[in-house]
């Protein structure tokens, strides 16, 4: 069995009265995919917030690689890494898609200030590497012939991927994707499949947490899922065992809707 | 053959980036210690003024208006150094012993006092940079206010309203120049290197940034520290030209002076510093001419108090309504062209360029 590189114990979330999260647990083990699904306002993105440093939880704790991150805040939680997409993009839009890229990977820069005045050797190092890792992530997203494009100009598509790619030049071990099939249209929602496969292929240590709406994505991708409805985990179990739940079936349809009707 | 920017052509980059200023230099140094040379310095000084808050307001996003108060920290504590002990024990009642006794060259004294000015910022950045937005903007106002009141009252140091006065004439054209054109390269460097992608990230998207493993407060802080230093270097110099300083002269008239240079010439660009100086030391300097009255036509215009004021404040409400980002937006050519070796392909071959070495050194590239 492979080692568990995240575990969430009573996790909660308090908005002024409202139970966004109440007590869930999750155990997510090295380099497999994980889906996170539910209904609208069940509280998967409070959890990918709270995981990520957005937001501080309310009460429970999260282990992440057997360490307590409970302390550390986003950025810090980036460095341990934990990366992840938002929801509603989150680009930096003004700049090339390659500079988007490369604010993620120099996560790892060691080179101070002084070091970067004079030019020092470590400094050009760096920022060699820096640049390669970026164009790394952006050839496994298949984006590298935009790189000099600035971000806004994208199609949307794109601009999703590119997100993608920036996570993944932070080099993380946990990727947390929002959403990430969201406002795409049949064909691209296509193409981000194989890409999150690519991705999984190349990176078998990596595990990934999907957050999704679209059904056929969230099947076809993931080993495992976990169903949120009104901030409760409700179900979990590989894909076959989600599919033919009653309980998720009437989480999200309101009520037991027999397998015939379904099929 | 593909048609080509004027801005890439090499001819025009050559004149624009060395020939005009060289010509200018030589022109100024014709003119030597005369009115125009003082122009000159002065142009080079607000330069450095208005490259130093483009890196906090455009740059990294945090909105100061308070480089007024460490061009005054800068001022001072460089005058304090290079002014001998006869005269400051004359000038100013009871300084510290020690502080008289000291005096220093001007160049260590500039650093001295920005280093200074630099921790005196990191002091205050410390407290104040958790605030954003608007909340930042007054509290930096309200610093410049305290720093006022501190050299209006600290009689002993800074001699009061009074102010300090007797300093050598330092800032000549070669040392501004110089001054300038390390301001820009050093704050250059930090632009294209990870703190300056940093700080961008931190202005685009917090959250983001955050996401991406970008300490918020560390950059910031940064960021305040290193326009606070060169913005007491440019407070140095100003006093090494002015030679005589006082409270009121660092006061919300500078600040503005300075905030509209970034603006103008475009807060998001180290570049726009250069247009935006050229802008608000050359026309108040014209206009000056014509404020005590004219003739136009055969028309006796009378004398127009504050001709300046009125004009500059035109230019800048036309500037934030017809072109937000100012006149360099948010592109570091008129820098990158000093700096960077770029490739294009001008109106004659493709060739590489380097800044100003490439003015004397064509090197053809395959």
């Amino acid at each position: 069995m492979a080692e568990t590189i995240l575990s969430v114990r009573n996790l909660t979330q308090q908005f002024k009265g409202v139970l966004a999260v109440d007590h869930i647990r999750m155990d997510l083990e090295k380099g497999s995919i994980y889906g996170l699904i539910g209904t609208n306002g069940a509280g998967k993105s409070t959890v990918i917030n709270m995981i990520s440093g957005s937001i501080p939880p309310t009460e429970g704790e999260i282990l992440f690689g057997g360490k307590d991150i409970g302390k550390l805040d986003a950025a810090g939680r980036a460095k341990a890494g934990i990366a992840r997409t938002f929801q509603n993009l989150r680009l930096f839009s003004g700049q090339t898609v390659l500079d988007n890229v490369i604010t993620a990977s120099q996560i790892t820069r060691k080179y101070n200030l002084l070091e970067m005045l004079a030019c020092m050797p470590r400094y050009r190092r760096e920022e060699k590497d820096f640049s390669e890792r970026a164009k790394d992530a952006l050839r496994i997203m298949d984006i590298e012939r935009y790189e000099d494009f600035q971000a806004d100009n994208l199609p949307y598509g794109l601009q999703r991927r590119l997100e993608i790619a920036r996570c993944l030049a932070i080099r993380p071990k946990l990727l947390l994707l929002d959403e990430p099939a969201a406002g795409m249209n049949p064909h691209e929602s296509l193409k981000l499949v194989d890409d999150i496969r690519v991705i999984h292929r190349t990176h078998p240590e990596m595990t990934i947490l999907l957050i999704e709406h679209d059904m056929k994505v969230v099947m076809n991708l993931c080993g495992y899922i976990f169903v949120m409805a009104s901030g409760r985990m409700i179900a979990e179990g590989t894909p076959k065992q989600i599919y033919d739940s009653e309980e998720v079936i009437s989480a999200y349809l309101g009520g037991i809707v027999h397998r015939k009707e379904r099929a | 053959m593909e048609k080509v920017k004027l801005r890439n052509n090499p001819l025009f980059r050559f004149l624009a980036v060395v020939l005009l200023p060289l010509l200018a230099l030589l022109l100024a140094a014709f003119t030597g210690g005369s009115y125009y040379e003082s122009v000159l310095v002065l142009f080079f000084i607000n330069i450095i003024l208005a490259a130093s808050l483009n890196l906090t307001n455009g740059i990294t996003g945090i909105f100061s208006l308070g480089q007024a108060g460490f061009m005054a920290l800068g001022a001072y504590a460089s005058s304090i150094l290079t002014l001998s002990e006869k005269t400051k024990n004359t000038m100013v009642r009871n300084m510290p012993e020690w502080l008289a006794k000291i005096q220093l060259p001007f160049i260590p004294a500039l650093i001295v006092a920005a280093v200074f000015s630099m921790l005196i910022a990191g002091l205050i950045g410390f407290a104040i940079l958790r605030a954003r937005g608007h909340y930042l903007a007054v509290i930096t106002l309200g610093m410049v206010i305290v720093i006022k009141s501190v050299l209006d009252n600290a009689n002993n140091l800074t001699n009061g309203s009074r102010g300090l006065s007797g300093m050598a004439r330092y800032s000549t054209l070669p040392v501004v120049v110089i001054a300038a054109l390390l301001t820009l390269f050093i704050l250059y460097r930090i632009r294209i290197s990870a703190f300056g992608r940093a700080m961008i990230a931190l202005r685009e998207d917090e959250d983001a940034a955050a996401s991406l493993g970008i300490n918020y407060s560390t950059i910031r802080l940064m960021s305040f520290m290193i326009s606070a230093f060169f913005g007491a270097v440019g407070g140095g110099l100003w006093a090494h030209l002015q030679r005589t300083i006082a409270p009121s002269l660092f006061y919300f008239n500078e600040t503005f002076i300075i905030l509209e240079m970034s603006v103008l010439g475009g807060m998001a660009s180290l570049s726009g510093a250069i247009p935006g100086a050229a802008i608000l030391t050359f026309v108040p300097q014209i206009l000056a001419n014509f404020s005590t009255g004219f003739t136009l036509f055969g028309i006796q215009i009378p004398q127009i108090n504050g001709l300046t004021n009125i004009v500059m404040s035109v230019l800048f409400i036309v500037t934030i309504i017809f072109r937000k980002q100012g006149i360099a937006g948010n592109s570091e050519y008129i820098v990158s062209s000093l700096f960077d070796r770029q490739t294009y392909t001008g109106l004659f071959k493709k060739e590489t360029y380097t800044g100003f070495a490439d003015a004397f050194r064509r090197k053809k590239s395959a």
